[in-house]
């Protein structure tokens, strides 16, 4: 019998006449052998609870983590929609803003126009979109104003939306004259960012940056608004100058319009 | 027959308790004698199950708890064993003390084996004194005995009275 195998043996041994004596010694009205198999028992009862509840637990969060993801999904949806009504409305407000601003500046035509927002451009064609249609008493040929100036004309329209021609357009026109009404001529579109003046006569005393309004000869437009400050003039062999302007307008940035159906109910089209 | 000796120094050692007997009769183990013989005489045949049988026994027979003192015993002959193993004197004096280590080793051992049951009495210092002395006296005794040589003594007293 080797020394290891006697070891083990004793040491079990021992074991065994701890366990026979733990049975017979009474502890509490039980057998101190029934302590010691709970005291073992209770890790393993307390890891089985343990497991159960974070079990239970798992389970509750993963419900509440669904819960919460289409919760989390139906916010982001309101945020969205919020955050769009929060677009809208701040266009809103910059709309009534720039109309004010608009009505202020126009205020001999201002009262009797119906303020509309560009909704659509597109300026290598000329045109734009307004939201305000035939339904606001808007006609062909209503002129289109902004703060600045001159935007164009109705050219097309149906109920709740019209389309401008605007002054760039290489079919446009308007009547101009200097403040002073000393010179006159025609603004014309050359489908580009900038007008030609045309019929300026020779002996005409205009200088670069001179603004030009409208003279109110076209029948469209009401005279006195401004249409486009002159960039360029050059002599030619005709008998006029040749004269290139800048719009008034930015109409490359332009959000709110006027449109003035009154002038053009107000004017024959026969005189025109 | 060894089994019949030992069943006999249980009875001694219950007899040692017995009432009117002086009250430290009891810390003599008398079985000591039977743990400490085959260590010197390097008896390997039972052991240490002779230990335990003594041990198990003086439980049944003097304990409310049966188990600890077979632990105790067991331990004991383990150590006397052991030390047996590394000295080398045989004397009386090398019996006195492996029965004293012997006895001191069951009296802390079998406390030890109590504590977890809960049931362990204190250990006194007189028990630590007196048990180890008297247990060592008894098993030098023992040891002294058989360096005389009585059983040899005997038998060619008797073989000569036969002729």
């Amino acid at each position: 019998m080797t020394k290891n195998r006697l070891l083990v043996q004793v040491l079990l041994t021992w074991l065994l006449l701890e366990v026979v004596a733990a049975a017979q010694v009474r502890q509490d009205g039980d057998p101190v052998l029934w302590h010691w198999l709970r005291a073992l028992g209770r890790p393993i009862v307390g890891v089985s609870s343990w497991m159960q509840n974070a079990s239970g637990d798992l389970a509750t969060g993963l419900a509440d983590t669904l819960v919460l993801s289409e919760e989390v999904q139906t916010l982001r949806e309101e945020l969205s929609i919020a955050q769009a009504r929060v677009v809208l409305l701040e266009e809103q407000v910059e709309t009534l803003g720039a109309a004010q601003e608009l009505s202020s500046t126009l205020r001999g035509v201002g009262h009797r126009g119906v303020v509309g927002r560009c909704i659509y451009r597109d300026l290598v064609q000329g045109r734009l979109e307004v939201d305000a249609g035939s339904a606001d008493g808007i006609l062909p040929d209503t002129p289109v104003l902004a703060a600045d100036g001159v935007v164009g004309r109705v050219v097309a329209l149906d109920a709740h939306r019209s389309w401008v021609e605007a002054i760039t357009h290489p079919a446009a026109a308007a009547a101009v004259q200097t403040d002073d009404a000393t010179v006159a001529g025609i603004a014309t579109g050359t489908g580009e960012r900038h007008l030609r003046v045309q019929f300026v006569i020779r002996r005409a005393q205009v200088l670069r940056g001179t603004m030009l309004v409208t003279s109110g000869a076209d029948g469209i437009y009401p005279p006195g608004l401004p249409v486009a400050r002159i960039t360029s003039i050059r002599e030619t062999d005709d008998p006029f100058l040749d004269v290139l302007a800048a719009p008034a307008v930015d109409l490359v940035n332009l959000r709110v319009v006027l449109l003035i159906p009154s002038v053009v109910s107000a004017t024959p089209r026969a005189a025109r | 027959m060894t089994l019949l000796l030992i069943t006999v120094s249980l009875l001694v050692q219950r007899i040692l308790g017995w009432p009117g007997l002086p009250a430290a009769a009891p810390l003599l183990l008398v079985p000591m004698v039977w743990v400490v013989a085959p260590s010197m005489l390097r008896h390997e045949r039972g052991f240490p199950a002779l230990a335990l049988l003594i041990g198990v026994g003086l439980d049944v027979l003097l304990e409310p708890v049966v188990g600890p003192g077979g632990v105790a015993w067991t331990a004991a002959a383990l150590a006397c064993r052991g030390l047996a193993s590394v000295v080398a004197d045989r004397s009386p004096r090398a019996w006195l003390a492996l029965g004293a280590v012997g006895a001191l080793v069951v009296l802390v051992v079998h406390r030890l084996a109590l504590l977890p049951l809960g049931a362990a009495p204190p250990l006194r210092w007189t028990e630590l004194v007196l048990g180890p002395l008297l247990t060592g006296c008894w098993c030098g005794l023992a040891g002294w005995g058989r360096a005389l040589g009585i059983t040899e003594r005997w038998r060619s007293y008797r073989a000569r009275r036969l002729r």
